[in-house]
């Protein structure tokens, strides 16, 4: 037993030591080089295969979370550049508070692992405050290629520099079961859709089905907030950073309009039994057990690519003023103190190509590029269509980033939204409860930073 | 002689002390990762956001509008549930001790609910219960819904929902409760209950006069692990219905701790709702023990 022991320890001592003293591993990749060839004065190009230092990239997301998104992220977006550079992406599933919390840890330890991160807009100001990122305007300047949309550079340049790259976009569609189409109001059109027609086809398709058939997140802090606020947004309640009373606002007059035609969904029965347990509308428009809903670019991306013959889709619905719609996007940052920041700005470089930018965007649903010029590459596919929707709505619509960081907590901004759902939409008799938004909003500002 | 009296001592000592230096690893174990945590949560639970000793953490807990909620809803489940989950888990245990032919297939049938964990279980039974689901599916197949007939089984009042989750926790408790219950039914020495026979009592004279009693101390042991879990369920619930819209206990920790964490109130309410739950855990195990007597017991024996 004893010299089993002692073996043992000498064993484990010697794996320690050879793994010490290894050699830095190396990766072959394949690298274009200019030969000149002797006694000749054609130069040309060929590609030949390399070895170079092995680097290991860390990289933590808020981004591509649901499964089918993160699988298509690695295998067919990294992996790529992987075999093209020998970098190893480490990438991450990280929640935006964790994220942020993860940093801080390395930041006061000095030990900073963390190279880059994938964040979403309304938190960019969360690390630029922090002055967390590196500048990228020393490499995006050089960029002759492609150019960044600049619908969110509110949020990823601070003071003139640039310390987030956006890579994806995202707004709000309207999105259509094909039975529900005989029930359009006379007059209405999926591209040009009002509220108002959207909430008497709701209580129509209700009163012909004995059944609502309109898809809202019912379970609370996931998505009511953008779904309503985008029809706010559409009776001219101005974005977030404008003067109040702007996006979240829970009793301006402009919100109020927005939650009569709400009410009147409700009071219709138009909204599905079952809703307070929806917690995304794909499932359900895909078993069609909903019929209709304004959600998310991607999420109706998923939907229209499983059957495009069974599904119309048409920008958000428009108020008394413009389409509207909470605009967010996520953006690729890196951070000062990191070790690789060459290796990170490569890999931004490669994620803001024109042809990744398609391709990364369609396969993860439908999100919307922001380089200008990805667009160019769009061809006829379903995603291709959901995307030039979604362009329209960036383009046309009175939008709004989300302002995360003016609060002490979203998830208590977004509850506040989800209680007047479940109070006066769901449970209420089609009036406005002035009194209950009145209390909500001075909930919300007791909430602001 | 002196010294090998001292020799036999100091061996005596020696020999007494090796438990407890056995025993000390996990103590400091105990102490860093159990009770330290403990004791911190209880220190923050009364103390204010300028690290001075206060009880309106536990003021903000009581007036919290969905507190009374909480308690009522984790209250229905515990009581409904663990009754439930008893008698059904009593029945089948009893069942398959009688060891009739595919008992065993019986066994491992009703044990499979146990082998999944909560958000699993919460994912199962929400695909089910939505109105396409399979539940509804399997109902019109077999006839008991007409074609295109539909239950809602999500929607309508709270205590549809609260029902829905007392079903839905059994299901998944009832085989852990059961194989206790087994397991002390199989220790039962088989010449008691023969005795009983002989004596001319009938099957249910005999397990109400000799198994049952016998059994009590195992039935202590499941029903207490029981009342416990029920006390702390949650994932099952978020999983269905989300936050906040069938609030209880331990759900709120999670709420104040993972959803809102941000907010200054979080951590004073999710250590006040810690300490509450923990408190009531205790009352419910020492009322239960005190009800089914195991402390009567306990002064007799001494």
């Amino acid at each position: 037993m004893k010299k089993f022991s002692v073996l043992m320890i000498i064993a484990l001592l010697g794996a320690a030591l050879l793994t010490a003293c290894a050699p830095a591993e190396t990766v072959t990749v394949i690298e274009t080089v200019i030969v000149e060839k002797e006694g000749e004065t054609i130069i040309e190009t060929v590609e030949k295969e390399v070895e170079v230092p092995s680097k290991t990239l860390v990289l933590d997301s808020e981004m591509f979370s649901p499964p089918a998104e993160q699988i298509f992220f690695i295998d067919e977006i990294l992996k790529p550049f992987e075999e093209e550079t020998g970098i190893t992406v480490t990438f991450q599933i990280v929640k935006g508070e964790d994220m942020f919390d993860r940093l801080t840890a390395q930041q006061a330890t000095g030990h900073v692992t963390t190279d880059m991160i994938l964040a979403f807009n309304g938190r960019f100001a969360w690390y630029t405050d922090e002055g967390w990122m590196g500048s990228l305007d020393e490499t995006v300047n050089t960029w002759d290629d492609r150019s960044i949309l600049p619908a969110f550079d509110g949020q990823a340049v601070v003071d003139g520099t640039r310390y987030f790259v956006p890579i994806s976009a995202d707004v709000y569609l309207t999105i259509a079961n094909n039975k529900a189409l005989d029930y359009l109001p006379v007059g209405a059109d999926m591209d040009n859709l009002t509220y108002e027609q959207y909430a008497d086809w709701a209580v129509a398709i209700a009163a012909g089905e004995n059944e609502g058939k309109v898809c809202m997140t019912g379970i609370p802090m996931k998505m009511w907030i953008y779904q309503f606020s985008s029809s706010a947004l559409a009776y001219g309640l101005p974005g977030a950073g404008n003067p109040e009373p702007a996006f979240p606002n829970l009793n301006a007059p402009q919100t109020v309009k927005a939650w009569e035609q709400w009410a009147k969904i409700g009071a219709g029965d138009g909204f599905m039994p079952t809703i307070l347990s929806v917690d995304n509308c794909v499932d359900f428009l895909m078993r069609e057990e909903a019929w209709l809903s304004v959600t998310h670019n991607a999420r109706v991306g998923q939907v229209y690519a499983s059957n495009e013959t069974q599904f119309t889709v048409g920008p958000a619905p428009m108020g008394d003023t413009a389409i509207g719609s909470i605009a967010g996007a996520h953006g690729l940052g890196i951070v000062e103190d990191s070790a690789n920041v060459e290796a990170a700005l490569l890999l931004l470089e490669y994620l803001t190509r024109p042809e990744i930018q398609l391709k990364m965007n369609k396969g993860t649903g439908g999100f919307l590029p922001v380089v200008a010029e990805a667009l160019d590459y769009l061809g006829d596919d379903p995603t291709d269509e959901i995307i030039r929707k979604a362009l329209i709505v960036l383009d046309n619509a009175n939008g709004s980033f989300l302002p995360v960081s003016d609060f002490q907590d979203w998830g208590a901004v977004k509850q506040l939204f989800d209680d007047v759902f479940s109070e006066m939409v769901l449970n209420g008799d089609g009036t406005i409860d002035q009194a209950l938004l009145d209390a909500k909003q001075v909930a919300l500002e007791a909430l602001r930073k | 002689m002196a010294l090998a009296i001292n020799t036999e001592r100091r061996r005596k000592i020696g020999k007494q002390i090796v438990p407890y230096l056995l025993v000390l690893p996990v103590l400091f174990y105990y102490i860093a990762f159990w009770a330290r945590p403990v004791v911190q949560q209880l220190v923050q639970s009364f103390t204010s956001l300028e690290g001075q000793f206060t009880l309106n953490n536990y003021i903000m807990v009581f007036t919290d509008l969905n507190f009374l909620p909480a308690l009522r809803n984790t209250s229905i489940i515990v009581v409904f549930s663990v009754t439930l989950e008893f008698f059904i888990a009593l029945l089948l245990a009893l069942l398959i001790n009688r060891k009739f032919p595919g008992s065993g297939i019986f066994l491992f049938l009703t044990m499979i609910p146990m082998a999944l964990p909560a958000v699993a279980v919460g994912a199962l039974w929400k695909t089910g219960l939505t109105t396409n689901g399979w539940i509804n599916s399997l109902l019109t197949y077999l006839g008991i819904l007409t074609e295109g007939g539909k239950i809602y089984w999500l929607a309508g009042s709270i205590w549809k929902l609260l029902a829905l989750m007392i079903i839905i926790d059994a299901w998944q408790v009832i085989p852990s409760i059961m194989i206790i219950l087994l397991a002390g039914l199989q220790n039962i020495p088989k010449e008691t209950e023969e005795a009983g026979y002989v004596f001319g009592g009938n099957y249910f004279t005999v397990l109400r006069k000799i198994t049952l009693p016998l059994l009590s101390s195992t039935i202590q042991t499941a029903v207490i692990l029981r009342l416990i879990a029920a006390i702390q369920i949650w994932l099952i619930v978020i999983v269905i219905v989300g936050f906040s819209r069938m609030p209880v206990l331990v759900e709120r920790i999670v709420y104040y701790h993972e959803e809102v964490p941000r907010l200054t109130i979080s951590p004073a309410m999710a250590s006040g709702y810690t300490i509450i739950v923990t408190i009531i855990v205790s009352i419910a195990a020492l009322a239960y023990l005190w009800v089914s007597g195991a402390f009567r017991r306990k002064r007799k024996e001494v």
